[in-house]
């Protein structure tokens, strides 16, 4: 810009300014959390990839990585399995001594005394 | 939009307070300003000349809400917390500047203040304010020439 004496004159005045409180008014205190954490993730997110992607892509791209792993646990069991260590729940339904057979289905026999032998034959699973 | 205030803010304030006169309407003009510019979905291409239009509605905005009042300081356009040295140098040139100031029309005054002190082209004053840049130029000569002959330089 070309000036003359008197326009660079008039510029060397200075202008008014705001009061202090307008900044504050203007743009709060500082951030606030919400655009704390936003600035963050998009430093860390950007300073990795070098680019920014929509949030709602972002969730969609969540959500079917979590449902292809939900399926990729059920159904991916080519790795050896490590031994199982499992306590099993025993519940004698009938048993028989010298003279009687007790059936513990019924409500009221649900006790009886002297030793008992038994076999157990645990699922194929286990 | 802080970058802006930063660099901007003192400027845009004075153009606001170019169109109220008052320092309070000044700040609510440029807080509206920003508030409006918060609201943008995309940042305009020239942001600087948005911003300087965007403040000068706001403030037309608040005289037409508020009135528009015949106090106008002396110092209005001019920094009044100058050190000492300055206040000794400036004050009574600042003083005949702002006096001279007030004596101009609305036009020339607003476009001295945008040019000389916004640093806002012919071209951008023009566009904002819908006036050929033959219009706008006129206002800034003559009204530089009328402070030259208040002012006797």
């Amino acid at each position: 810009m070309d000036m003359d004496d008197f326009e660079a004159q008039l510029k060397r005045l200075p202008l008014a300014r705001p009061s202090e409180g307008m900044r504050r008014r203007i743009f709060g205190a500082g951030p606030g959390p919400l655009v704390f954490w936003q600035r963050q993730k998009r430093g860390w997110f950007v300073g990795i990839f070098g680019r920014r992607i929509p949030v709602g892509w972002a969730a969609l791209f969540a959500l079917f990585a979590g449902i292809a792993g939900m399926f990729g646990s059920q159904y991916w069991k080519t790795a050896p399995a490590p031994p199982l260590q499992r306590a099993v729940h025993v519940q004698i339904i009938k048993a028989a001594s010298d003279r009687n057979i007790f059936d513990f289905t019924e409500p009221a026999a649900d006790f009886m005394s002297g030793d008992l032998t038994g076999r157990i034959e645990p699922p194929k699973e286990i | 939009m802080e970058k802006t205030y930063d660099q901007y803010g003192s400027q845009l304030f004075t153009c606001a307070l170019v169109v109220t006169g008052r320092r309070e309407l000044a700040e609510d003009a440029l807080h509206e300003a920003f508030c409006r510019g918060f609201r943008l979905t995309e940042i305009p291409r020239n942001l600087k000349a948005y911003m300087f239009r965007s403040v000068r509605n706001a403030a037309i905005d608040q005289l037409r809400q508020k009135g528009r009042t015949s106090s106008l300081v002396e110092d209005y356009v001019f920094d009044s917390s100058a050190g000492p040295r300055e206040l000794a140098e400036q004050e009574q040139f600042k003083r005949l500047v702002a006096d001279v100031l007030l004596k101009l029309s609305r036009d020339e005054r607003e476009t001295i203040v945008q040019h000389l002190y916004a640093d806002l082209t012919f071209q951008e004053i023009a566009d904002m304010r819908e006036r050929s840049i033959g219009t706008v130029t006129s206002w800034y000569r003559r009204g530089l020439a009328k402070m030259k002959d208040y002012l006797e330089v």
